[in-house]
C-alpha cells in the first residue's frame, strides 16, 4: 500500500526533458566493474544531474557551453572531466580515505563521511586469521561501546555482547532473555536471540568464516538502528562479506595450525599430603575428641585402607597433553560476463583442552550476482555450515572442575572411569548443527532515479545434540539423551528508493515492507537403563518412567513498514529522517503495533569558507546529533498468553527418574493418574514458581540521544572520533515483580522498568610517521564510560531482590542494573571478648540469633540491633562494566609487519565464586574426605582464622558439626574482587615474500606469520584465574571450563 | 514497459501483504494457557486435579501435614534436625538465616503454598462457571449441568480445605475469595478467623449439594472430594469452633450414609496404603509416579523410619516411648501391635510407627527408595470418635453414647472395652482414644487444643495455660510475609517473638 502512494507520488518529478547535446558515457571502477548510481552533474547547471544504471551508463544532456562534466560516487575521488567527443569511458579510482569507506546503514550504504549516525565499524582483515571459531569472539575491545565478554572457555561458545550498556532485567534469563544484538548478515536478519539450542552454549555465529568477512558495522545510535526498529534496541551489528571483483579470476589460500598451551592448574595438595593437612586442621581447631568419636571421615582417618590411600591428579587426567587448532580456507571469484561469483570454504578444527570436547566445522559460502536483462540485478547468497562438536559426555568432565565438589585425590577411580577421563575411552558424544542463510535479492531500476529491491531470506539453524551417558561416570544407569532444535525463519523484504538531485541539494527517499517469521521446533527424548552392549542411543528402554520424550514448537511473526528520508546540501548540511511501524504476533492486537522514529543531522564544519585558515591542520570536522527510538521485545514469544504448566511435583517428590547426576529427578506432572493443568509450577521446590502473565505486554521502547563528532588532523593521520549518548530504555518488560503471597503466583510481569545508560565513547587512530616514510606505525585506542541506572521500579520504586535469599542482586532506584546486596565485613574476631556485647541486654552480639564468636567475620551491624540478619545488608558495587576498551598497534617496515592488539575492562566487581564454593563445599566435615576442598588452598592458608588471637581475612575454616553461623556465603563482602583487567589478545609477525620469489610460482602475494592469542592477563584480583569468565547476571567467577593460550602458525596465498 | 513493471511489482507485493491477515496471530501449540485451554471437560478435570496436587504440595513442603499436626503435639521425644527441633519445642520464633532457605521452620511459617491452592480453586470456580454445561457429561442439560457443578463442588471442598488447614495453623488470615488480575498486587489483611471458616462453611454447604457419595467403582474414590469428604470436612471445622451440635450433624450425614466401614483389626494396616473402605479424605501420592524420595530426610519416611524400610538406622524424629506405654495399656491392641515396632540401637530402643511403611526400590536399585503412602487426613474412626467428642462437649451432653462410639472403635481394633468412665471424664476417654487411633495422623496438636480449650487443663509441655489462651497454639507468620505487604500483622502471641 505504501509502495503505491511512492510510487505514484514521484511519477510526476522525473517526468523532465531537455535539449541539447546528448552525451554518453560509461563509469567503471579500477577493475573495470561497471558502477551504479554515480551521480553524473553539468558544471554549470548544477540542476542537469543524472545517475549511472546498472551497466554504468549515462547520459546526459548538455545545455551549457563550458561542457565540463562532474562524476562522483561515494567511496570514490571525484573526476571533473571535459567533453569531446559524444561518448566516453571514465574510471572511478578507490579513496582509500578512512572517511571514504563504505558504512552499511540498513537498506542502503553510505560514505563515513556523511553518515549522521553513530556506527562502529571494522574491517575484516583486521581479524582475520585469529584462532577463533566465531568472529564475535574477535571483536572484544575492538569497537568503542560493544562489550564482548565470555563466561566460559569453551570451544565455539556464545559470548555475551552488550552495545552502549546492559537494559535487561530478565534475571537469569528466566523470560528467554534479550540482550544479544541484531545481526544483519548481507542484509539477511539471522537473530540470534530466537535461535533455539540444543545444547545451550552453542554460538551459531560460527556459521560465518572470519575470513570472509569484508567489514562489520555497529549500529549503536537510534537513527541508525530506528530502520530496524523492532529488536533494533541492543543495537545492530551488519556483517557484510566479501564479492567479487572485476578482471581475472581471484584465487586465495589460507591456512593456519597451532597448538593450545595448558590453562593455569589449581594448585591442590594430593594424596598423603592431603590427609596431613586435613587432619591438622581439623584436630588443632576441634579437638581429638571429634576423631575419638568418629566424626571425622573415615577417608582421612584410615589411611591403611587402600580404598581411601589414592593420589589422583585429577587435573592431570582431565586435560589434555597436546591440544591443536587448525584452520584452512580457500575462495575464488571473478566475472564471466555479467555474472559474477565467489564461492570459499573453510575448514576449522580446534580440540577443547579438557578431553572430550572439540569442534570442527567446514563452511561453504556461495555468491552469486547475475544481470538477466537490462537494469536488473539478481544476486543470490547462500551460507552453509556444518559443525560437530563434542561436550565430554554431558560436560561430566568439565563438571568436576567446579570448585564446589572439586574432588579428593583420595577417591579410588575404577579403570573405566580414568580411561574416560583421561580420553582414552570416548562414548558417543555427537552434537551436529547444521546451519544455513541463503537470500535471493532482486534490484531493478524502474525508472530513472528510481529502483525496486526486493529479498527473500531464509536461515535456519539445526542443532542436533546426542550423548551417552555411561553407568561409570553417572553412577546409576547407562542413560542416552537425544535432542533436536531447529530454528528457520524466513524474511521478505520490499523497498523502493528515490535519488534526485537538484543543484546542490540532494535527496534520497526510500519506503519499504517487510514480513519475518522465526519458529523454533525443539525434541527432546532421554532412555535410562540401557542394557544392551552396542546402544548408544534411545532405544531398548521400555515405555515408562525411564523414557522420557517430549516435542514443542513456538513461532512469532513481525511485520513493518518504514520510510526514511536523507537530504543533504552541497555534502555539507546533512539530514536523515526515518520512521518504522512495527507488529508482532507476541502482543495482542490493541499493543501490537508501535512506532519508532529518528531523526539525525550532522554538519560538516571543515567544509565551509571560514573554516579555510585551520584547514592546514584540522583536514577535517563534522559534528553530528541524532535523537530515535528503537524497539525491543520480551524473549517468551507468547507473553500475552498466561502459561500454564503440568507440574504436579512437590518438595522431594519424584517420577522415579534417577538424573543424571545420582539424585531422583523427574517431575510428577498427574493428581492420582490424572494430569494436572495449573499456572504453579513446584518444580520439585517448596514454593510455586507461577508468573502471572500481563494482558498489556507491549513493545519496550529505547529512546537515545547521540551527539559526536568526527575529527581529522595533519593530513588524516590522527583521527579522533567522540560520542556522548543517553539511551533511556523504557517500558521494559519485567518478568519478576514479587506477587503478593496470597494470590499464589510468585511473580508477576509487564512492561513496568526503564533503565538508563549514559556514556561516552572514544576513539582514536594514530599514523605515526608520514605516508612516504618506510617505516610505518599505526597506533589505535578506543575506551567506553558507561553509567548504567535503573531510573523506574514498581510498586512506588521499591527495591527488588533476585537470586536466592542468600545472596541478593537487587534493582534499586538510581543504581546499576542487579548490583550486589550483601553483608559488609571487616576482618575477623580474633577472640571472643572482641565480639560486641548489646549493653541493654548484656549479650554477646548475634547472627540469626546465633552467638557469634571468635573466628567468625565482624559483620557490620548497620542497624546497631546487635543480630545480623539480611536487614544489615547493603549494596557492594555490580557486574555491569564502566570502562571498556582496546588499543592496538602495527609497525610494517617493508615486508615485515608486527602487531599486538589488547582489550580492557575496568570498573566492575565481580566476586570470587570459585572460593566461596569451594569453602562451603567443605564447610561441613562430612565433605572433607571426599572434595578437596582446603587442599585447594594450601597457599593462603594463613589468611583463615585458626587460633585465639589470629588476626586474618577470612573467618574460620572448620566449623563444628551443628554450627549455625555462615561464613562462606558468597553474599558477604570479603568474596568481592575488582573485575577489572587488561588482556593482551593477540600478537602477530608477518612475512610478505618478495615478488621476485612469487614471480616464478605464478603467485601474485605470499604472506606468512606466526600469531599469539590470548597471550598474557593484567589483572585486579590475584586470585581469580580469569576474571573475564563470570556469570554475566550474578556476578560470579566459578570457572568450569578454562581458558589458554594459542599459537599458530600460518599462511595467505593470493593466486 | 515501465508502467507495466510497476503494475506488476505493485500487484505482487500487494497480493503478498494482504493474503496473510492472520499472519500476527500466533498461538501457542505446545503450552497450556488460559486462553487456549477451558473448553472441555478434561481441562476443567485437569484443573481441578490441580487443587489437589498444590494441597499435596503444600503438605509436602517440610513434612508440613505431620509437623503442624503430631511433631508438636507430644507424640515425639526429639527431633534431630535443629529446626525440627524447634518445632517440636514449640519455638516458632526462632531467627532463621537467609541462607537456609531449606529450613523447615522458615516454611512452616510461610502460608504461601496453601494460598497456590486457593489461587487455583478460585481459578477453577471463576473458569468453570463460564464454560457452557453442554462441554460436559450428560444426556441433557440437567445431567449436564450435574456433572459441571461436581467440578464445582470439588473447588468448594478445596478451598475450604484450605482455608480450614489454615485457620487451625494461623488463626486469622487474609480471605482472598476472588480471580482477578488485580490480587497480584493487592495486599490483602488478615480477616478474623470466624469469618473465613463461615465461608468455608458456605462452601462446603455448596459442596455437599454438587458432590456425590462415594463411587466405590470410581478411580478416584475418596481422593478427590465427595459428598462424605465434604461433611467430614464440616464436622472438622463445626468441632474446631466449638459449634459441636452442628458438627455431631454432619458427623451423623457421614456415619449414616452407609458409605464407609471400619476396617477389621486384620486388616487395619490396609488403610495406609489408601483407598481402604474406612477411609473418607486422602490426598494421593502411592504411586511411583507420584512418589516421594523415603530417604530424604524432609519427607514423612525419612523423619520417623529407620532399616530395614530405609537407610537411616535412628530415626530423625524419635517418638516418646512413654506416651506410647501411657496410650496404649492394651497390648493386643492391634494399633499398637501393627501400627510400632520397637528398635534397638545400641544401648537404646525406641518405638517407630510403622503406618507409612509402603516403601520400594526403584528398577531394583536399594540405593534409590520410593515411600507409596497417601496421606490420610479424613476416615470413618476419626468420625466415629470426632461425634462422640460432640456428644460430650454439646450443650447437652450424651456420655453413654459417647463411650459407646469410643468401644464400637476399639472393638474394630482388637481392643478391651472401656467401662466405669461417666460423666465429663468421657471426654477425656474420647480424645485419648482418638490419639491412639489417630497417632502420626495430622490429628493430635488439634485435639489437645480443643481439649484444652474446654478443660482448661495443660495439654502441651510448651505452652502454658496463660500462654494458651493467648494463643501461642497459633504460628507465627514469616518475617519474609511483610516484605511485601505491609498491612498484614504478625500473629498476636507472637508479635515481638520472632526475631529475624
Amino acid at each position: 500500500m505504501l509502495c503505491c502512494v511512492f510510487c505514484t507520488a514521484f511519477r510526476s518529478v522525473y517526468a523532465q526533458k531537455r535539449t541539447g547535446t546528448v552525451f554518453r558515457g560509461v563509469v567503471k571502477d579500477i577493475d573495470g566493474k561497471p558502477l551504479f548510481g554515480v551521480t553524473v552533474t553539468e558544471r554549470e547547471v548544477p540542476a542537469n544531474t543524472v545517475s549511472t544504471d546498472i551497466n554504468g551508463n549515462f547520459q546526459l544532456t548538455l545545455s551549457g557551453n563550458a561542457r565540463v562534466i562532474l562524476i562522483s560516487f561515494i567511496g570514490y575521488k571525484k573526476i571533473e572531466a571535459t567533453v569531446t567527443k559524444p561518448s566516453a569511458q571514465f574510471i572511478l579510482q578507490l579513496d582509500e580515505q578512512s572517511l571514504n569507506d563504505v558504512v552499511v546503514v540498513g537498506y542502503q550504504s553510505q560514505n563515513r563521511r556523511e553518515v549522521t549516525a553513530a556506527v562502529s565499524s571494522l574491517k575484516g582483515k583486521d581479524i582475520a586469521n585469529i584462532p577463533e571459531a566465531s568472529f564475535d569472539q574477535m571483536l572484544q575491545g575492538r569497537l568503542p561501546g560493544v562489550s564482548v565478554l565470555s563466561s566460559t572457555g569453551e570451544v565455539g561458545a556464545k559470548t555475551n555482547i552488550v552495545i552502549r550498556g546492559s537494559t535487561n532485567v530478565d534475571f537469569g534469563n528466566a523470560n528467554g532473555g534479550n540482550t544479544g544484538p541484531l545481526y544483519v548478515i548481507d542484509g539477511v536478519i539471522f537473530d540470534v536471540n530466537a535461535i533455539g539450542t540444543a545444547y545451550g552454549n552453542n554460538n551459531p555465529l560460527a556459521l560465518i568464516n572470519p575470513s570472509d568477512i569484508e567489514s562489520i558495522d555497529v549500529l549503536k545510535d537510534a537513527s541508525a538502528a530506528a530502520i530496524y526498529g523492532a529488536r533494533g534496541g541492543n543495537g545492530v551489528i551488519i556483517v557484510k562479506t566479501k564479492r567479487a571483483k572485476k578482471g581475472n579470476p581471484q584465487v586465495s589460500i589460507s591456512a593456519f595450525a597451532g597448538v593450545t598451551t595448558a590453562p593455569n592448574l589449581i594448585k591442590v595438595t594430593t594424596g598423603a599430603a592431603e590427609r596431613a593437612l586435613k587432619l591438622r586442621l581439623l584436630e588443632k581447631q576441634l579437638g581429638y575428641n571429634y576423631i575419638q568419636q568418629g566424626l571425622i571421615p573415615i577417608a582421612l582417618t584410615d589411611s591403611l585402607n587402600p580404598a581411601f590411600n589414592n593420589d589422583v591428579d585429577w587435573q592431570g587426567l582431565l586435560i589434555r597433553k597436546t591440544t591443536v587448532v587448525n584452520s584452512q580456507s580457500a575462495s575464488i571469484a571473478g566475472y564471466t560476463g555479467t555474472t559474477s561469483y565467489r564461492l570459499s570454504v573453510n575448514h576449522y578444527n580446534e580440540q577443547g583442552i579438557l578431553n572430550g570436547y572439540g569442534l570442527d566445522k567446514i563452511t561453504p559460502h556461495l555468491n552469486l550476482t547475475i544481470q538477466p536483462i537490462k537494469k536488473m540485478n539478481i544476486n543470490v547468497d547462500l551460507m552453509m555450515s556444518s559443525q560437530r562438536q563434542s561436550h565430554g559426555v554431558g560436560g561430566a568432565g568439565a563438571y568436576l572442575f567446579t570448585s564446589w565438589n572439586f574432588p579428593s585425590s583420595f577417591i579410588q577411580l575404577s579403570p573405566e572411569q580414568i580411561a574416560v577421563y583421561s580420553g582414552k575411552k570416548n562414548y558417543y558424544d555427537d552434537n551436529r548443527t547444521f546451519t544455513i542463510v541463503g537470500s535471493v535479492n532482486v534490484t531493478d531500476t524502474l525508472t530513472r532515479n528510481l529502483t525496486i529491491n526486493s529479498t527473500y531470506g531464509s536461515t535456519n539453524y539445526t542443532d542436533k545434540y546426542d550423548y551417552y551417558s555411561p553407568q561409570v561416570l553417572n553412577g546409576t544407569l547407562n542413560t542416552a539423551y537425544g535432542t533436536i532444535s531447529s530454528s528457520p525463519s524466513w524474511s521478505f523484504e520490499n523497498f523502493l528508493q528515490y535519488n534526485k538531485e537538484v543543484g546542490k541539494h540532494r535527496f534520497i527517499l526510500a519506503a519499504g515492507a517487510a514480513l519475518y517469521s522465526y519458529e523454533n521446533n525443539y525434541s527432546s527424548a532421554s532412555a535410562a537403563g540401557i542394557n544392551i552392549s552396542g546402544i548408544y542411543t534411545v532405544q531398548t528402554v521400555p515405555p515408562g518412567t525411564n523414557l522420557n520424550a517430549q516435542t514443542s514448537y513456538a513461532r512469532r511473526t513481525t511485520e513493518s513498514y518504514y520510510s526514511r528520508f536523507n537530504y543533504d546540501y552541497s555534502g555539507k548540511y546533512l539530514f536523515t529522517a526515518s520512521i518504522r511501524r512495527d507488529a508482532t504476533s507476541i502482543y495482542s492486537p490493541q499493543y501490537r503495533w508501535a512506532t519508532f522514529p529518528a531523526l539525525a543531522a550532522g554538519w560538516i564544519a571543515s567544509d565551509e569558507s571560514f573554516f579555510a585558515p585551520l584547514k592546514n591542520v584540522v583536514n577535517f570536522l563534522k559534528f553530528r546529533a541524532s535523537y530515535g527510538i528503537t524497539g525491543k521485545d520480551p524473549g517468551q514469544w507468547y507473553s500475552k498468553f498466561q502459561t500454564l504448566s503440568t507440574d504436579a511435583t512437590r518438595y522431594s517428590g519424584t517420577n522415579g527418574t534417577i538424573a543424571p547426576n545420582g539424585y531422583f529427578g523427574g517431575a510428577t506432572n498427574t493428581y492420582n493418574g490424572t494430569t494436572v493443568v495449573s499456572p504453579y509450577p513446584y518444580n520439585n521446590y517448596y514454593l510455586s514458581a507461577g508468573v502471572k502473565s500481563s494482558n498489556s505486554v507491549r513493545w519496550e521502547k529505547d529512546g537515545q540521544v547521540d551527539i559526536g563528532g568526527d575529527l581529522e588532523l595533519f593530513d588524516n593521520r590522527l583521527s579522533v572520533t567522540i560520542d556522548w549518548y543517553q539511551k533511556d530504555a523504557k517500558d521494559v518488560f519485567f518478568y519478576n515483580v514479587p506477587a503478593q503471597a496470597t494470590s499464589g503466583y510468585q511473580y508477576y510481569s509487564g512492561n513496568y522498568v526503564d533503565v538508563r545508560n549514559q556514556g561516552l565513547e572514544f576513539a582514536t587512530n594514530i599514523n605515526v610517521f608520514g605516508p612516504k616514510s618506510a617505516f610505518k606505525w599505526n597506533f589505535n585506542f578506543n575506551i567506553s564510560i558507561n553509567k548504567n541506572l535503573v531510573t523506574k521500579l514498581p510498586d512506588n520504586n521499591r527495591d527488588f531482590l533476585f537470586g536466592d535469599s542468600w545472596f541478593y542482586k537487587t534493582l534499586t532506584l538510581g543504581e546499576p542494573l542487579f548490583s550486589y546486596r550483601v553483608f559488609h565485613t571487616n576482618g575477623v574476631y580474633a577472640t571472643n571478648a572482641e565480639v560486641p556485647t548489646d549493653p541493654t541486654t548484656g549479650k554477646k552480639e548475634t547472627y540469626y540469633g546465633t552467638p557469634l564468636q571468635a573466628g567468625d567475620p565482624k559483620y557490620v551491624d548497620v542497624n546497631g540491633d546487635y543480630n545480623i540478619t539480611n536487614d544489615d545488608k547493603y549494596i557492594a558495587g555490580n557486574p555491569n562494566p564502566k570502562y571498556t576498551g582496546g588499543f592496538g598497534s602495527t609497525f610494517s617496515y617493508k615486508r615485515v609487519t608486527l602487531s599486538f592488539f589488547a582489550s580492557f575492562v575496568a570498573g566492575r566487581k565481580i566476586l570470587n565464586g570459585a572460593l566461596s564454593d569451594a569453602l562451603n563445599g567443605s564447610r561441613y566435615l562430612g565433605g572433607w574426605g571426599s572434595v578437596a576442598g582446603v587442599a585447594t588452598l594450601a597457599n593462603s592458608l594463613n589468611q583463615f582464622w585458626q587460633v585465639p588471637g589470629d588476626k586474618t581475612t577470612y573467618a574460620r575454616l572448620v566449623y563444628p558439626t551443628g554450627s549455625a553461623t555462615d561464613p562462606w556465603n558468597i553474599g558477604t563482602d570479603y568474596f568481592i574482587r575488582d573485575g577489572s583487567f587488561i588482556k593482551l589478545k593477540n600478537v602477530t609477525l608477518g612475512y610478505d615474500l618478495p615478488n621476485s620469489w612469487l614471480k616464478s610460482l605464478g603467485l601474485k602475494r605470499v604472506n606468512v606469520y606466526i600469531m599469539g592469542d590470548n597471550l598474557a592477563i593484567w589483572k585486579k584480583a590475584k586470585d581469580i584465574a580469569d576474571p573475564e569468565l563470570v556469570d554475566p547476571t550474578t556476578g560470579s567467577s566459578n570457572v568450569i571450563y578454562p581458558t589458554a593460550a594459542k599459537f599458530t602458525l600460518g599462511f595467505n596465498v593470493d593466486l | 514497459m515501465k508502467a507495466k513493471n510497476q503494475i506488476l511489482y505493485i500487484t505482487t507485493i500487494v497480493l503478498l501483504f494482504t493474503s496473510c491477515k492472520k499472519f500476527l496471530d500466533q498461538t501457542p501449540v505446545s503450552t497450556p494457557t488460559d486462553q487456549t485451554t477451558w473448553k472441555t471437560e478434561g481441562d476443567a478435570n485437569a484443573a481441578v486435579a490441580a487443587n489437589y496436587s498444590l494441597l499435596r504440595a503444600a503438605f509436602g513442603a517440610s513434612i508440613a501435614y505431620y509437623s503442624y499436626g503430631d511433631l508438636t503435639s507430644g507424640e515425639f521425644l526429639t527431633a534431630d534436625d535443629g529446626s525440627y527441633s524447634n518445632v517440636l519445642n514449640i519455638r516458632w520464633g526462632t531467627a532463621v538465616q537467609s541462607s537456609s532457605t531449606y529450613d523447615p521452620l522458615l516454611k512452616l511459617r510461610i502460608y504461601t503454598p496453601f494460598y497456590t491452592a486457593v489461587a487455583q480453586s478460585n481459578r477453577c470456580l471463576a473458569y468453570i462457571t463460564n464454560m457452557p454445561a453442554s462441554v460436559f457429561t450428560g444426556d441433557n442439560i440437567t445431567s449436564q449441568t450435574a456433572s459441571k457443578n461436581r467440578y464445582l463442588g470439588e473447588a468448594y471442598f478445596t478451598r475450604a480445605f484450605a482455608y480450614f488447614t489454615m485457620c487451625r495453623v494461623w488463626g486469622d488470615i487474609p480471605l482472598v475469595l476472588e480471580n482477578t488480575e488485580a490480587t497480584v498486587s493487592q495486599q490483602y489483611v488478615r480477616s478474623p478467623q470466624i469469618t473465613v471458616l463461615k465461608q468455608a462453611i458456605a462452601d462446603l454447604t455448596k459442596a455437599t449439594q454438587y458432590l456425590n457419595w462415594k463411587d466405590n467403582a470410581s478411580a478416584n474414590r475418596v481422593v478427590r472430594a465427595d459428598k462424605g469428604s465434604a461433611y467430614a470436612l464440616l464436622a472438622h471445622i463445626y468441632a474446631w469452633i466449638g459449634d459441636y451440635d452442628s458438627c455431631n450433624a454432619a458427623c451423623d450425614a457421614v456415619i449414616n450414609s452407609g458409605s464407609y466401614s471400619l476396617m477389621s483389626a486384620a486388616s487395619f494396616m490396609d488403610i495406609y496404603k489408601g483407598q481402604s473402605q474406612e477411609s473418607i479424605f486422602e490426598i494421593a501420592q502411592n504411586t511411583i509416579g507420584e512418589s516421594s524420595n523415603a530417604n530424604d530426610s524432609y519427607t514423612l519416611a525419612g523423619a520417623t523410619l529407620t532399616a530395614p524400610y530405609i537407610q537411616r538406622t535412628v530415626p530423625a524424629w524419635l517418638i516418646d516411648g512413654s506416651k506410647v506405654a501411657t496410650l496404649y495399656a492394651d497390648t493386643n491392641d492391634v494399633r499398637l501391635k501393627n501400627g510400632f515396632i520397637r528398635i534397638s540401637s545400641g544401648t537404646t530402643s525406641f518405638y517407630e510407627c510403622i503406618k507409612y511403611t509402603n516403601i520400594q526400590s526403584v528398577n531394583g536399585n536399594a540405593n534409590y527408595q520410593v515411600s507409596f503412602n497417601n496421606i490420610i487426613i479424613f476416615r470413618l474412626a476419626d468420625i466415629d470418635l470426632l461425634k462422640a467428642e460432640a456428644l460430650c462437649a454439646k450443650a447437652a451432653p450424651d456420655y453413654g453414647t459417647a463411650l459407646s462410639l469410643v468401644n464400637k472403635v476399639r472393638a474394630a481394633r482388637n481392643a478391651v472395652a472401656i467401662a466405669g468412665v461417666t460423666g465429663t471424664d468421657v471426654l477425656q476417654t474420647v480424645t485419648d482414644e482418638r490419639g491412639r487411633e489417630l497417632f502420626l495422623e495430622g490429628h493430635r496438636f488439634y485435639d489437645l487444643v480443643r481439649l484444652e480449650r474446654i478443660n482448661h487443663e495443660q495439654q502441651f509441655d510448651n505452652i502454658s495455660p496463660g500462654e494458651f489462651v493467648a494463643g501461642k497454639y497459633y504460628w507465627p507468620l514469616d518475617p519474609s510475609l511483610f516484605i511485601n505487604n505491609s498491612r498484614l500483622t504478625q500473629t498476636t502471641f507472637w508479635v515481638g517473638k520472632v526475631m529475624n
